[in-house]
């Protein structure tokens, strides 16, 4: 997919959040008497993207203002990644414990980052995540006192 | 006047505890390394510092996330001179002469100018911060509703200049951001509104989550190709020593860069970056031999590293006096702020004085503690540079996942920031620019607070807005500033074709 399809669908989601804005504003209440309600800024915020959306749409459309910047695969495909392994880390984070979720976290970013290991990087990485757990266990559990999610492990 | 710097002075003493330096040192080393760092600039920084920092309570908090703001101003200058990398968007200009001079053989002087210059902004700026911001801030005490109402108005309006070149969808970015504000249960009436059913939603979006996804993971994401490799020569200590000979050639440079500086800094959407072209420029303009810019002038250091230190201290007039954010990392104060249970604006010079005082003086601290750590650290924020990503930002990824947690010690708020940064990444790469999104958020909620409340005063009359003489001339403004741009644009003649 392009950069300009994207920035169409963009615009459209944008028209189709607009039209759901105005719909649920209305059901809120536009007016109290003779003062605003609940409903009356949602209402204009939902027509405003109405229309941007609109006036985006056309002028991708027509061409005008297409983004420049190009959705690199390889980019796309690592922040993709990134997503996933922090997905993953929240879904397992009461199984496994945020500590050890954190040490498995950070071999799946650098793979993601970079699937080529050297031996020398392999090093540096498993150090980090053995070490990185600790570090967070020490300023948030310790120095911050923030009650971190321990998993089956009791870490 | 007096009694603000006599304020000051206590402030500065208070900043002297031992929590308060260490949150500013902290702040100052995090801030000198992601200014080094293509890609990570101080709302990033900011962002992903501010679950960690809110953790060291009220006044270090502030202290800390400022230090990134300022800190980032003196450590993109070490890059862009060594290796001709701006490390963010605001050492661009330094890169001109600053790495000419480099590659002269003369990075050590260019460095010891960028640093004295930063300092004397930074000075200048905090001077200047003091001197105004009691005053601006006490006349705002005069505004009620109805003139804060349209005080919001004009502040949404520079979403023109914010919204980067395509101004509708600066505008698209801005209705996002309120709409994503109305989230929540209605803060008058009652309802709650586009929750989906989430109970977690009923309070609202926490706005500091969404800045950590928008500032913090999307430049992350945008950078995650990026590898950057070259050598940097490494000047002696010695050479880093303050150069009697450029001080005195560069005094006026300075001096003027930094007031000029420091009021485009004011401007809401302008920030640094502007303040540097501006002087830098003019430097150029005024300069007697201007055939030397680009070639290794060193006065072409000054200038912009003067200015933007001083243009950092400027944007936190409207922040702290106003309770408007005009930029990204002032928009991350703004949450820092709300975190700690503090509302930006004028009622806190009244209500919080000792904060205040306390938060300044630690920028006068921490801009003394830059002038030695720039210079101790300048080989490591030049070798930094060159970490691999696939080991620097596993360790940022985690840090932002902990601190987002800690937060409200939740995973869903993690699932927020996550999700900001996914779709903040498909902005940045659509040209919707985040800035808007943000301000919208913020400035949303307190806009449709205002109007409703003046609605409800005056029984639905609109004629207040233009009844009261504040209100109705920050509406002309407001109009003006939304206006203009479009008229201009309409009415350019169009550019000729590329030859």
């Amino acid at each position: 997919m392009d950069t300009k399809t994207i920035d169409r669908a963009f615009a459209a989601g944008i028209c189709a959040l607009g039209i759901y804005v105005v719909w649920n504003a209305l059901t809120y209440g536009y007016m109290r008497g003779v003062v605003p309600g609940p409903g009356f800024f949602p209402f204009w915020v939902g027509v405003a993207l109405i229309g941007l959306g609109v006036v985006n749409l056309v002028r991708s459309l027509r061409g005008l203002d297409v983004p420049d910047a190009e959705f690199d695969l390889a980019g796309f495909y690592k922040t993709l990644g990134i997503i996933a392994a922090t997905a993953a880390f929240i879904l397992t984070a009461r199984f496994l414990g945020m500590l050890v979720g954190s040490g498995l976290f950070i071999l799946a970013t650098a793979f993601v980052i970079r699937p080529r290991w050297t031996p020398g990087f392999a090093g540096r990485i498993v150090t980090i995540a053995i070490l990185f757990p600790a570090f967070c266990y020490l300023l948030f559990a310790v120095y911050l006192g923030v009650p971190l999610l321990e998993g089956v492990f009791g870490l | 006047m007096l009694d603000a710097f006599s304020l000051l002075a206590d402030g500065v003493w208070q900043a002297t505890a031992p929590p308060l330096l260490a949150a500013t040192l902290i702040g100052v080393v995090i801030g000198l390394i992601v200014g080094a760092l293509p890609g990570l600039g101080p709302s990033a920084g900011a962002a992903i510092m501010l679950p960690v920092a809110v953790g060291f309570g009220g006044t270090a908090a502030i202290a800390a996330l400022a230090g990134i703001y300022y800190g980032a101003m003196f450590g993109g200058a070490v890059t862009s001179i060594l290796l001709g990398i701006p490390g963010d968007a605001p050492s661009v200009m330094t890169v001109i002469d600053g790495h000419a001079m480099a590659k002269k053989g003369q990075a050590g002087r260019a460095l010891a100018m960028s640093v004295y210059a930063s300092f004397v902004g930074g000075v200048i700026g905090i001077v200047l911060l003091v001197a105004l911001s009691a005053p601006v801030a006490q006349a705002a005490l005069a505004f009620g509703p109805t003139e804060m109402t349209a005080l919001m108005c004009f502040a949404l309006s520079f979403v023109t200049v914010l919204g980067g070149r395509n101004l509708m969808k600066g505008f698209t970015a801005l209705f996002i951001g309120v709409w994503l504000g109305m989230v929540g249960l209605d803060p008058i009436a009652g309802p709650a509104r586009y929750t989906f059913g989430f109970i977690d939603l009923f309070q609202g979006i926490d706005f500091p989550i969404v800045a950590v996804g928008l500032f913090g993971l999307s430049e992350m994401f945008l950078t995650l190709s990026q590898q950057i490799s070259g050598r940097a020569e490494m000047p002696s200590l010695r050479s880093l020593l303050p150069n009697l000979p450029d001080m005195v050639k560069c005094k006026w440079v300075m001096l003027w860069s930094s007031i000029i500086g420091f009021f485009v800094g004011v401007l809401p959407g302008f920030g640094g970056t502007a303040a540097t072209m501006l002087t830098y420029a003019m430097a150029k303009k005024s300069a007697r031999n201007p055939d030397e810019f680009g070639q290794g002038a060193i006065q072409g250091v000054a200038a912009p590293e003067a200015a933007n230190n001083s243009a950092s201290y400027g944007a936190m007039i409207p922040l702290f006096a106003l309770g408007i954010p005009g930029s990204a990392t002032t928009a991350v104060l703004f949450g820092g702020l709300l975190m700690v249970g503090l509302q930006p604006g004028p009622l806190l010079f009244v209500e919080n004085p000792d904060f205040v005082w306390t938060v300044f003086g630690s920028f006068w601290i921490g801009n003394a503690m830059l002038v030695v750590l720039t210079a101790l650290l300048i080989p490591v924020l030049a070798s930094i540079v060159f970490v691999s990503t696939a080991i620097l930002y596993p360790i940022v990824f985690g840090i932002v996942v902990f601190g987002v947690y800690s937060i409200n010690y939740s995973m869903a708020d993690v699932t927020i920031a996550l999700v900001a940064g996914a779709v903040g990444f498909v902005m940045l790469k659509l040209e919707y620019a985040p800035v808007p999104l943000v301000l919208g958020l913020v400035l949303g909620p307190l806009l449709e607070r205002g109007v409703r409340r003046t609605l409800i005063l005056s029984e639905g009359d609109l004629s207040v807005f233009t009844e009261r003489p504040i209100a109705l001339t920050f509406l002309l403004l407001t109009v003006a500033v939304i206006v203009v741009p479009l008229v201009v644009k309409r009415f350019r003649p169009p550019l000729p074709p590329p030859i």
